[in-house]
């Protein structure tokens, strides 16, 4: 495998990330912009509109029958945090020429179908078409009521949201239901402008062969030579300590209940300044070798689940469990005194062993994998490291590096969602 | 043994091979991958609660059980098997659903030593009345998980009113008190019939060679048992209990799960019938359909709107999914246009689009080793071979469409709704 970057215009680079193993060719268009209360909620809805409103098609039926013929092309929207920047994304997913049963070329043709989603969709006088509009605003607020429904998720969305307060990493990314509410046909045209002149755009092609228009195509694409890019400085605010740790509790008419606890961890970084961070948090509560899985859970057995994640691009990390209410203040000392363990460097060389062996083995499996290779690419701004060279940087953490980015871990929150109270039960 | 290579000159070729012992072996080599991916797993799952051998008394055993015995199965009388494969890197799990209870191992560096990790716990049970009352509690645990969540909940509940006999109705883990009823001796006697050679399968794609895996795997399994296992047959006619049932939990608008029951007696579709269904159910209600567009359009379903052709062994229906605040107003949409197009035929457009998109979806499967393993065991459990599904696609036509929509009669569907809870706020 082999990536080959090619600058196309001010702040817009394709990546080529060459490999033979496909039966498929995937197309993705990023785009990274700064995170705003103000504009989050047209930013997010705009990568579902641009993939359901394309001018060449007289409604999104008809791209959608577009896609069926082209073997199934899988189109897709997707919106992102990455740090104190949104990642918009959106891809096309298609078989490569020699399977195609009719001698035509869908690689080709899913190549042109995405600039034309992306440079020319269905507008009227500066604005989308309101029909258009009202259905892609509808679906976005299903999303975002949608959202309790399930019960692990919208806990870990409750508690970035009391750990981040109003700084716009707390907020749900499809903005709130007012916000999207709001939204006009006008106002959304000028997202779209705004993101082709200013956004740092990365198209990643992932395939056998590279479509011969996919970059040069771009060229003819008069928004972006006259694009507004002045540079592009990649710096997000790492999540602050907390002196004294907030504790919420909400409670809603579920069986089992969340509990979800989140730290500070001193510092954004790339990957291998962070790779000890990374391993700290697998032996705290990765994989099934890890501390919270084989004490608290299957020791102890405090909860169902119990695992850590580390969120390097924001300076933090978060325990997910599912746990009886009766155990809620138990699990909290539990995992506590894991992390305290880990900071007195209280474990095995053997557990490290084994994560390093773990992420090393998952990092390799990425060049099998054609959408983590896609999202591997995508999420590394700085300087981009291939997952072999990430895989050999973790085997290279030191004992006492893991110790120190333990001792930068400090409890910021604590979010409980319990089953509502019986009557004649005291809070 | 018994072996047979499969080739297609698109996708490549695997083999399929009978081993003495009687387990079915399927290896796909994909020398150009990092990965390999393999599953050692039984026909066995949740739907099997009444069985016995050939010749003797059947037993009938509580509900869960074979998921309680995935869970119990990783724990071997030396320790845990997870720590087993912390020491070669590989990521290891496995899965029960309503026919099958599957171990995996995928790795990138290993492989023969994982391999022959997975062989031996698979073979090596080990329960004593300590460990099995542990993991009651962790398992009651996962079932509380699945009371919470709506999907898991439409999609039962619509079961529990479809199925009169068949235990596909019952849920995968079985309920608290059905798995208190679990203890050390009814382990063994599900393990010690259902975990013989002869009802196993082994599913191996990846960077690895055909003859050295064969014969390691052939080393490496216990015998023949020699008996046959006999499976209840569940009479179920072609009616439903009730053809509406709803619960409240907390969600934000009602999610429904409307079924239409087939019967196709006690065995399982075919690798046509099920071909057949996906075609239908694209031309029928897919994002291009005049169905979709109406049901879109109207605001009467969002985003969150599927379709799928439930099957197993004598089982299966079709099956449509949402989120909508008038699931009837869906239900009512849904069948007026499987008269419709009865009535006026199918869009001959759109039988054609969906054939390439059902090809181009089979070609899919084989970017991904994981994918591939996945569907080997479709083909050991149920029955056909891997490229079944690019050679037969082909042949089917309008009417094969059609008839297969005749199925989809109101009298055997069954509504089901989780409404969102009232809140007093």
């Amino acid at each position: 495998m082999s990536v080959k970057i090619i600058d196309i215009e001010k702040g817009v680079q394709g990546y080529y990330i060459q490999n033979d193993r496909f039966t498929t060719t995937l197309i993705s268009y990023n785009f990274y912009l700064p995170f705003k209360n103000e504009d989050m909620a047209e930013n997010a809805l705009l990568p579902f509109m641009l993939t359901s409103c394309c001018s060449r098609y007289k409604d999104y039926i008809e791209l959608n029958l577009r896609l069926l013929e082209l073997y199934g092309a899988d189109l897709s929207a997707k919106v992102s945090k990455l740090g104190d920047l949104m990642h918009i994304q959106m891809s096309i997913s298609v078989i490569n020429d020699e399977f195609s049963l009719d001698m035509a070329n869908p690689v080709r043709d899913a190549a042109e179908l995405m600039n034309d989603v992306i440079f020319r969709p269905s507008v009227e006088q500066g604005a989308f078409l309101e029909s258009d509009l009202s259905r892609e605003k509808r679906k976005t607020v299903e999303r975002i009521e949608g959202e309790i429904n399930n019960k692990r998720a919208y806990a870990s969305t409750r508690l970035l949201s009391e750990m981040f307060g109003n700084e716009p990493y707390g907020k749900f990314i499809y903005g709130t239901v007012s916000s999207v509410k709001e939204i006009s046909g006008e106002g959304l045209y000028k997202t779209w402008q705004n993101m082709l002149e200013k956004a740092y755009i990365r198209i990643n092609v992932v395939g056998k062969n590279l479509p011969e228009t996919v970059f040069s195509s771009l060229k003819n694409e008069d928004v972006l030579k006259n694009r507004d890019w002045i540079g592009f400085s990649y710096t997000t605010k790492p999540l602050e300590e907390n002196n004294r740790v907030n504790v919420v509790t909400d409670r809603l008419d579920v069986t089992q209940g969340k509990l979800e606890m989140g730290f500070s961890s001193g510092m954004c970084a790339d990957f291998k300044t962070a790779a000890p961070l990374i391993i700290f948090s697998d032996v705290f509560g990765g994989g099934p070798y890890s501390k919270l899985f084989s004490n608290v859970r299957e020791k102890q057995s405090l909860c169902y689940y119990c695992s850590a994640s580390a969120r390097r691009t924001k300076g933090f990390l978060t325990v997910s469990s599912g746990i009886e209410e009766e155990n809620a203040d138990r699990v909290v000392s539990a995992v506590l005194k894991e992390l305290e363990d880990m900071k007195q460097g209280k474990f095995d060389d053997e557990v490290v062993a084994s994560s390093k062996r773990s992420i090393a083995d998952s990092l390799l499996g990425y060049y099998d994998n054609q959408s983590a290779l896609d999202l591997w690419y995508a999420k590394q701004l700085e300087e981009s490291i291939s997952p072999k060279e990430a895989a050999e940087t973790v085997e290279r953490v030191s004992r006492e590096s893991i110790i120190e980015a333990a001792q930068r871990v400090k409890l910021h929150t604590v979010y409980r969602l319990l089953p509502s109270k019986q009557e004649g039960q005291n809070e | 043994m018994n072996r047979t290579v499969f080739k297609n000159s698109l996708l490549g070729e695997y083999t399929y091979a009978k081993l003495d012992n009687g387990l079915s072996v399927y290896v796909m080599e994909k020398s150009g991958f990092s990965s390999s991916y393999a599953v050692f797993g039984t026909r066995y799952g949740s739907i099997d609660t009444r069985f016995g051998r050939e010749g003797e008394k059947e037993i009938e055993v509580p509900e869960g059980i074979a998921h309680f015995l995935e869970h119990k199965l990783f724990e071997n009388e030396e320790g845990d098997t997870f720590a087993r494969f912390a020491k070669t890197g590989a990521y290891a799990n496995a899965f029960t659903t309503f026919d099958r209870t599957c171990y995996l191992f995928s790795c990138t560096k290993n492989f023969e030593e994982n391999l022959d990790i997975l062989l031996d716990f698979v073979q090596s049970p080990y329960f004593t009345a300590e460990t099995v009352e542990k993991e009651q509690g962790i398992i009651g645990q996962e079932i509380k998980m699945y009371e919470d969540s709506a999907g898991w909940r439409v999609f039962f509940n619509m079961l529990s009113e479809m199925y009169e006999n068949h235990s596909v109705k019952i849920d995968i883990a079985g309920t608290v008190e059905s798995i208190a009823k679990i203890d050390d001796k009814l382990l063994y006697e599900c393990y010690n019939t259902f975990y013989n050679p002869e009802n196993m399968y082994i599913c191996i794609a990846g960077n690895v060679s055909t003859d050295e895996v064969i014969s390691r795997i052939e080393r490496g399994t216990k015998k023949n048992k020699g008996f046959k296992i006999t499976r209840s047959d569940f009479t179920e006619t072609d009616s439903v209990k009730n053809r509406y049932i709803e619960q409240s939990l907390e969600v934000a608008k009602p999610i429904f799960c409307l079924g239409f029951k087939e019967n196709l007696g006690n065995r399982y579709p075919t690798v046509k019938e099920r071909i057949v269904a996906g075609i239908a159910l694209e031309v029928l209600c897919g994002d291009c359909s005049a169905l979709y567009r109406r049901l879109i359009d109207s605001s009467l379903i969002s985003d969150e709107f599927s379709s799928e052709y439930f099957e197993g062994r004598g089982y299966s229906a079709f099956v449509f999914e949402g989120e909508t605040d008038e699931p009837r107003g869906v239900a009512e949409e849904i069948s007026r246009e499987i008269k419709y197009i009865l009535e006026n035929g199918i869009d001959e457009k759109l039988l054609e689009a969906a054939k390439k998109s059902a090809f181009g979806d089979a070609v899919k499967r084989f970017d991904s080793v994981e994918g591939i393993v996945m569907d080997m065991i479709d083909c050991a459990v149920s029955g056909g071979e891997l490229f079944d599904t690019v050679k037969q696609l082909r042949e089917i036509t309008a009417e094969d469409i059609t008839e297969r929509l005749k199925v989809l009669k109101d009298e055997c569907s069954v509504l089901s709704v989780v409404n969102p809870k009232r809140r007093d706020l």
